[in-house]
């Protein structure tokens, strides 16, 4: 897995975020457990203190505060040892303190009654060695105010918690109370936890990375599609697509904008193609003819005048081969510039008549009568004059052209809906059905006549395109041998 | 007199080609489209016909075929500006094929050479 993916992110911000959730989530359960053990511990340490407490304090109030019965009373309760001359005053006491002392479990604690120099008066058996020392010390130290403590004595494997109270007897007396008892099933459950935790905290990180692995390779299998895909994608092998099949929807989504692409790639290439065949053909075919002549002219000695022939045959393919080269620099534009041609707020009908006045000359010369008529003085639209001049010359060029001595061609324009229909019609020898639908298609050729060229082949895709930039239109009707009609339709401005 | 038919679109390559093999001393006929080119070839007893193929229409392989149907005995060599491998890839099985732009003696090698041998 590389650092930098978009896997490794998402992948450590998971587990950053579960680990993180799932460790303080136990953390927090381990610490108030701890603490309401603890708690628990400490409240029933309280309650057997002050019980402890109060049962000496009863019976020293049933049998008397002096010293004798003050020692007794403090020994009986604590070890239940000893005797006094009035001990049936206190029978029912005794009864209900070993019930109490029974719930509490005393004789398992430790307990120890120390005067206030701090020597001890009782102390529960148990109580021997460093362990009494330490409750001394501790009773010494809590200077009349309940005070708890843990006491962790690992040479004796002891965990105790230990409260001591002050108790007062003389009045001014403080006596201490010391209880402890061992945590040492709190200790134990801790303990458990904390293996289960370390135990299951992992395991469920393994689960989630686990989950992750199989979820990123359902996720991103599409996306590793789509790279195979495109490595095999090459101009001769457009045709790969990517299948996918029960994908999520943004990878549909991506692959299906792939697949659109490589079809638009696809159009566009062959297109090139068609293209690169048609500009070699156009251009070589004028070079073989020069190349062949010259050959032949200079095999031997030649008259003048066939020198002049083949110089002649050179200037006509060298012109025809400039002609091919703009019209393909145009059309080039034309698919792939737009914005570079530039249009402005022009009157067709000062175009219009312009081309008029050039073809009545043409005309004359072919005894052609025309016949002009524009339904406006002024016919705004936006557009490129040159472009549009080219293509209204072209289509009044070959209206001449193909019409035969004595001929008739009109010209005309209409406006109507917002938009203008310039209509070009001639008397002439037409265009045969199956060739029309193939007319403005690029790289068609005629084989009616030579002079076709201008007009078929780049001549009408060209005027189709400039015509699309100009979000207009042109459509033809025609009959062989009866005349043919161009109808060009521009918007209005 | 070898009897060569030439058939092509344009009409510089005709007259060039025309007047090239009359001055080597062969005859010839020319006409630019199939139709007619069928006829000569019933009229006449053609030797070899310079063949010009057309991409991406390829209009001359239907003539071809229909010559192997009828006139398998004349040679023809495919003439083109698309190279040779391109031109062999529409028409297999032609005597020979010729590059325009390699220019007039090579024409005439080949020619020559499938007059002689069947193939070049």
């Amino acid at each position: 897995m590389k650092f930098n993916s978009i896997k490794f992110k998402i992948f450590v911000l998971y587990i950053g975020i579960i680990s993180a959730c799932l460790i303080s989530y136990r953390s927090i359960s381990y610490i108030k457990l701890r603490h309401s053990l603890i708690k628990d511990s400490d409240e029933k340490l309280l309650a057997e203190a002050k019980q402890i407490s109060n049962t000496i304090q009863y019976y020293l109030k049933a049998i008397g505060s002096d010293e004798q019965s003050f020692n007794f009373a403090v020994r009986r309760v604590i070890l239940f040892e000893g005797e006094h001359p009035r001990q049936d005053k206190i029978k029912e006491l005794e009864f209900q303190w070993i019930m109490q002392a029974s719930k509490f479990d005393l004789d398992k604690d430790y307990v120890s009654f120390t005067d206030p120099q701090g020597a001890p008066i009782v102390h529960s058996g148990n109580l021997t060695g460093d362990l009494l020392n330490r409750f001394i010390k501790e009773a010494l130290a809590h200077k009349g105010k309940i005070i708890l403590q843990s006491l962790d004595l690992k040479q004796d494997n002891l965990n105790l918690r230990i409260i001591s109270i002050p108790f007062s007897y003389n009045a001014s007396q403080n006596y201490t109370i010391q209880v402890g008892t061992s945590i040492e099933p709190s200790i134990i459950i801790l303990k458990q936890q904390l293996r289960y935790n370390v135990i299951i905290i992992p395991l469920i990180i393994l689960i989630a990375i686990l989950g992750a692995w199989l979820i990123f390779r359902q996720i991103f299998s599409p996306v590793m599609e789509i790279a195979r895909a495109a490595k095999n994608i090459s101009l001769e092998n457009l045709s790969a697509r990517v299948k996918i099949e029960h994908a999520d929807e943004e990878m549909k989504y991506l692959a299906d904008a792939f697949n659109a692409m490589i079809k638009r790639l696809e159009e566009h290439f062959r297109y090139i193609t068609q293209f690169s065949a048609y500009v070699s053909h156009e251009l070589k075919t004028p070079l073989a003819i020069i190349k062949g002549e010259a050959e032949l002219a200079l095999k031997k000695e030649r008259e003048p005048k066939e020198y002049k022939r083949v110089i002649l045959v050179t200037l006509e393919e060298t012109e025809r081969m400039l002609r091919n080269v703009s019209d393909l620099l145009l059309l080039a534009k034309l698919e792939y510039h737009t914005e570079v041609i530039k249009f402005e707020k022009l009157d067709l009908a000062e175009l219009l008549n312009e081309i008029y006045e050039r073809t009545k000359l043409l005309a004359i010369q072919k005894d052609i009568k025309i016949d002009y008529k524009l339904s406006e003085e002024q016919i705004r639209v936006n557009g490129n004059k040159l472009h549009l001049r080219r293509v209204f010359l072209n289509l009044v060029d070959n209206a001449i052209k193909f019409t035969p001595q004595k001929g008739k061609i009109s010209i005309s324009a209409k406006m109507e809906d917002g938009e203008v229909a310039i209509i070009v019609s001639d008397t002439g020898i037409g265009i045969a059905e199956e060739n029309l639908p193939m007319l403005f298609k690029e790289f068609f050729k005629d084989e009616i006549e030579e002079e076709a060229e201008t007009i078929h082949g780049l001549g009408l895709h060209i005027v189709q395109h400039i015509l699309k930039i100009h979000h207009g239109n042109i459509t033809v009707k025609s009959e062989v041998n009866k005349g043919s009609t161009f109808i060009v339709t521009l918007p209005l401005l | 007199m070898k009897k060569i038919l030439v058939v092509d679109d344009e009409e510089k390559i005709r007259r060039l080609y025309s007047n090239l093999l009359e001055t080597e001393g062969f005859k010839v006929f020319e006409t630019s489209n199939p139709i007619d080119a069928n006829e000569i070839l019933k009229r006449e007893n053609i030797d070899l016909v310079l063949l010009d193929i057309r991409m991406p229409e390829v209009d001359g392989g239907i003539l071809y075929e229909t010559m192997q149907l009828f006139h398998k005995q004349t040679k023809v060599v495919v003439t083109s500006v698309y190279s040779l491998s391109e031109q062999k890839q529409v028409i297999s099985g032609a005597a020979s094929y010729h590059d325009k732009s390699e220019g007039n003696e090579i024409l005439l090698t080949k020619i020559r050479e499938v007059l002689k041998d069947g193939k070049a």
